[in-house]
């Protein structure tokens, strides 16, 4: 089966510094592909080519076996990619709902729903997510781990065939780091393609099919969870050079 | 104003591993950025004489630990306890005055000002005389003689190990009882940093209680007789640095798996 999402010497610098590098990579259709690395590997900057939020400098990205190369956000929204953000930033004059249906109105145009259609969306990924009994809460009113679901249900109300997730476990307790887990899991068992970043690594070692590791813009490492966290050149990003010699797993 | 006498019983909360009678002890602490909280319920003690090291990933709350140690980030929860009293709510100026100095991340000198200039600011808050000061400037001179070739230098304008040797006599030059060190190996060359390695062994020879946060997992165990792990805010191993190096949760605490 051929990728769905393909990246071939792609890079971009932020003057002299690439913050990635040449890369090439894919995602298979009907995975969840967990992208790690030291602080500064470009990860989030991968995550903003991809979406379009970043032009590249050079390389390509191809959806679908289309290039997607530098188009805007919006039209790979509409293509089938969406995205949570990091630091999430919802609407604030709007509600909780009201937040998720303009997913359902700009999201992949294929599904794209009139007003009270997305509203009737919005009801069913806030259930989904667990956030039904705050949908009329103005988002100013929600805790840290509520805005994360929020954010989650934005870009699943975009019927995505690949989401992008940048920490959405970034700041959870364990409790509400599981939740998230089985819930990820539950949107890729529905046929959703994903692609995430996460520091809370037991997370993301749990539920990916595959990993790819990122140091300095570049791929070092990808495979199954296990096999990454063998992998000397990861021990070495991770630990520190001394650390990868001494572990006895190569070099 | 001063502290209490060393208090009995401090440990209780301590993990098994930690001193009956800490220099340092912190109990449940949690501190958080805004919405995000960093450190969850982290709980650990220093002995006196000790060196301890923090380990751990990126993102792991090591900076954000050492910084509420030295007062320049608020408490949410918890307590922290120093020479027996309670200073979690003390200004940093009050901490270094009871003993606590911080060499931070990216060694943070006053690039505009000269070395010595650097190190006479360490010693700010001390109230004792010039005399005193001279001898510890001596001192620091003989542990970096590098530092005392260069002390009519910028700070800005020294080499990366340099710089952090400077750091190092900076909070050296408060006298402190606790030193904590945050990232010794920073962008270092190898060589650089066995050199920097030796003389923060030569500093706790002399008496002075370290906790260090390293990222280069060896190195911090090199220098530590004990050692946290944190992993996402949360200490999740602690023990013996022999113990910690042979440890198959090192590599789990940072990859997860």
């Amino acid at each position: 089966m051929p990728a769905l999402l393909e990246g071939q010497a792609l890079s971009r610098r932020f003057g002299a510094l690439p913050a990635v590098d040449g890369l090439d990579f894919a995602v298979e259709p009907g995975e969840i592909l967990g992208v790690i690395g030291p602080n500064g590997a470009g990860k989030t900057t991968l995550l903003n080519l991809i979406s379009g939020l970043l032009p590249p400098t050079a390389g390509e990205v191809r959806f679908r076996g289309e290039a997607i190369t530098g188009r805007a956000p919006h039209v790979i929204a509409a293509a089938g990619i969406a995205r949570t953000f990091q630091v999430v930033k919802p609407l604030r004059g709007l509600t909780v709902r009201e937040n998720v249906a303009l997913g359902a109105m700009f999201g992949r145009v294929a599904e794209r729903r009139p007003t009270r259609a997305a509203l009737a969306k919005a009801d069913e990924v806030l259930a989904f997510v667990g956030l039904a009994e705050r949908a009329g809460a103005p988002v100013g009113a929600l805790t840290i781990a509520d805005l994360k679901r929020l954010e989650l249900a934005r870009a699943l109300a975009m019927d995505p065939l690949l989401l992008l997730l940048d920490e959405v476990m970034a700041g959870l307790n364990p409790k509400e780091v599981g939740w998230v887990m089985g819930l990820i899991q539950e949107v890729n068992r529905r046929g959703v393609t994903i692609l995430m970043i996460e520091h809370v690594m037991k997370a993301i070692m749990g539920i990916s099919h595959r990993v790819l590791v990122l140091h300095h813009g570049r791929r070092i490492a990808l495979g199954s969870p296990q096999a990454v966290s063998q992998d000397p050149a990861v021990i070495e990003a991770y630990l520190g050079r001394r650390y990868a010699k001494g572990s006895g797993v190569g070099a | 104003m001063a502290p209490e006498a060393p208090g009995r019983g401090g440990a209780s909360t301590a993990s098994r591993a930690s001193p009956p009678d800490p220099l340092l002890a912190i109990e449940g602490l949690d501190v958080a950025y805004g919405d995000v909280q960093v450190l969850w319920g982290v709980t650990l003690a220093v002995g006196r004489g000790e060196a301890v090291a923090l380990i751990g990933s990126n993102g792991a709350g090591k900076t954000t630990l050492l910084r509420a140690i030295s007062g320049t980030v608020p408490v949410r929860r918890g307590r922290i306890r120093f020479r027996g009293g309670d200073v979690t709510a003390l200004p940093p100026d009050r901490r270094v005055r009871l003993g606590v100095a911080h060499v931070p991340e990216g060694r943070q000198l006053f690039a505009g000002m000269t070395v010595r200039e650097n190190l006479v600011m360490g010693a700010y808050s001390r109230r004792d005389d010039a005399a005193a000061l001279a001898a510890d400037l001596e001192g620091t001179f003989r542990l970096f003689p590098v530092l005392q070739e260069r002390r009519h230098q910028l700070a800005g304008t020294l080499s990366g190990g340099e710089q952090q040797m400077c750091a190092i006599g900076r909070g050296l030059m408060a006298r402190p009882a606790l030193l904590l060190i945050d990232e010794l190996s920073l962008g270092l060359a190898p060589v650089v940093l066995e050199r920097l390695v030796e003389a923060v062994r030569a500093i706790h020879g002399a008496g002075t209680t370290l906790l260090l946060v390293e990222q280069d997992v060896l190195t911090a165990l090199d220098i530590a007789g004990r050692a946290y792990i944190l992993a996402n805010g949360r200490i999740v191993l602690a023990g013996e640095s022999a113990l910690v190096r042979e440890s198959d949760l090192v590599r789990e605490a940072y990859l997860g798996i």
